[in-house]
């Protein structure tokens, strides 16, 4: 993973104001967190050969005006207004994790509206390259939740 | 505002066995309650009770149901039972009511509509409708049915209380228009007289098919029930002729819930 792949997860990240993505490629992986989406930070965790990333500069240029970077990757979106949860209990692990593989079919976060704990799940195969909402908040119809790269 | 005017109301609803006799209202306290009313004095089978608006609209156990005026449907109907058969017409006519209104909204708005056990309306999580049918009883006979119907169409977001923002919709927040409420007016009843006629035959088993179709939580759903004070946990087996909600707790033990109250449901989208 060179630092220009890198940079566009950094752009990625502001341009749609992610709080969190993580990239793994090549057994490096890449998490960018942007505490209440405020100064953005990237540090390469795990993988055997991951090599130490330099902090980018927080504040980059969003690339205005053109397309969102998730290249051709698929959105998945809320089918109902309601309350995003990426675990099945509070305590419980999330069901998905920036960089998981999934299958169409896997579950990938619960949206509660009323009564109903609706199971969103995947509808293609391929990888989790965003997760566009955050636990515990109020999404509306249509809002983008996951981008998965389809296998 | 076609809703008081009750000649444009009865041409379009002519020939409809349940506006028989159509009574409305400006504004009135909860159609139910003027339907029960008239229902003691005797009025008979198919009298429609019709208001711009209420000021005291309610659902189950009493919650509020907002009615204001212009812009939604608040209709009750006095339903005489058939000779044989009460129980089981009354809760067919709980189903017949929940079914109706999800047939008339799901031309106007493009999300799916979804029925939830007993009789919640939803579209795209939000409650769009809501149904109470009350029974009058002497002794042992029912001697009437109430089925009230609201029904939310034109109020914008703006409109809607605080405490229910991101919880009630409406035909307009849906759809992105407004909905013609007496052509609405006429689909609902028109529908609802259809499924009638079903109920009155006899099958029950028909209504509560139907049901499940449209209430996808009703039948193999991890599921919470509070029945009394007890939480049950349990997988949604679907729904009885007579109106339960079956709920298989494991042990070999299915529970047929004729009242309590749905906590969560789960299903997968």
């Amino acid at each position: 993973m060179d630092i220009d792949n890198i940079r566009k997860l950094a752009d990625l990240a502001i341009e749609k104001n992610l709080a969190e993505i993580e990239l793994e490629q090549h057994g490096v992986t890449v998490r960018i967190r942007r505490p209440e989406a405020q100064v953005g930070m990237v540090a390469a965790t795990g993988g055997l050969v991951a090599a130490p990333v330099a902090p980018t500069e927080s504040g980059a240029e969003s690339a205005a005006g053109t397309e969102p970077s998730y290249g051709d990757a698929h959105v998945i979106k809320s089918p109902m207004v309601g309350t995003f949860y990426t675990s099945p209990e509070p305590a419980a692990d999330a069901f998905v994790q920036v960089g998981d593989q999934v299958t169409s079919g896997q579950t990938l976060c619960i949206v509660e509206a009323m009564k109903l704990m609706n199971e969103i799940t995947a509808d293609v195969d391929g990888e989790v390259v965003a997760i566009l909402q955050e636990n515990g908040q109020p999404v509306e119809y249509g809002q983008e939740l996951f981008a998965i790269r389809a296998s | 505002m076609p809703i008081p005017d009750r000649a444009a109301v009865e041409k379009h609803l002519g020939g409809c066995s349940l506006a028989r006799r159509i009574v409305t209202f400006e504004t009135i306290g909860s159609t139910n309650d003027e339907a029960r009313r008239l229902g003691r004095e005797g009025c008979s089978h198919g009298t429609l009770v019709l208001a711009d608006e209420q000021t005291r609209g309610r659902g189950r156990r009493q919650r509020r149901w907002d009615s204001p005026a212009g812009t939604g449907l608040y209709v009750s109907v006095v339903l005489r039972p058939p000779q044989h058969g009460l129980a089981a017409y009354a809760a067919a006519m709980q189903f017949a009511a929940g079914i109706s209104i999800a047939e008339t909204v799901a031309p106007l708005v493009p999300q799916p509509v979804e029925l939830v056990w007993p009789n919640d309306v939803f579209v795209a999580g939000l409650k769009l409708a809501g149904v109470l049918v009350e029974a009058e009883t002497t002794g042992d006979a029912v001697e009437f049915l109430v089925c009230g119907m609201g029904l939310n169409l034109n109020q914008r977001t703006e409109d809607l209380a605080p405490d229910v923002k991101g919880i009630a919709g409406s035909i307009r927040i849906l759809a992105g228009t407004e909905a013609d409420r007496l052509d609405v007016l006429g689909r609902l009843l028109f529908t609802l007289e259809s499924w009638e006629a079903v109920a009155r035959g006899g099958g029950a088993q028909a209504l509560a098919n139907r049901f499940e179709e449209l209430a996808p939580s009703s039948a193999g759903c991890r599921t919470e029930m509070r029945v009394g004070g007890e939480l049950l946990q349990g997988i949604s087996r679907g729904v009885t002729a007579d109106g339960a909600l079956l709920l298989d707790t494991g042990d070999d033990e299915v529970r047929p819930i004729l009242v309590g109250e749905l906590e969560r449901a789960w299903r997968k989208r």
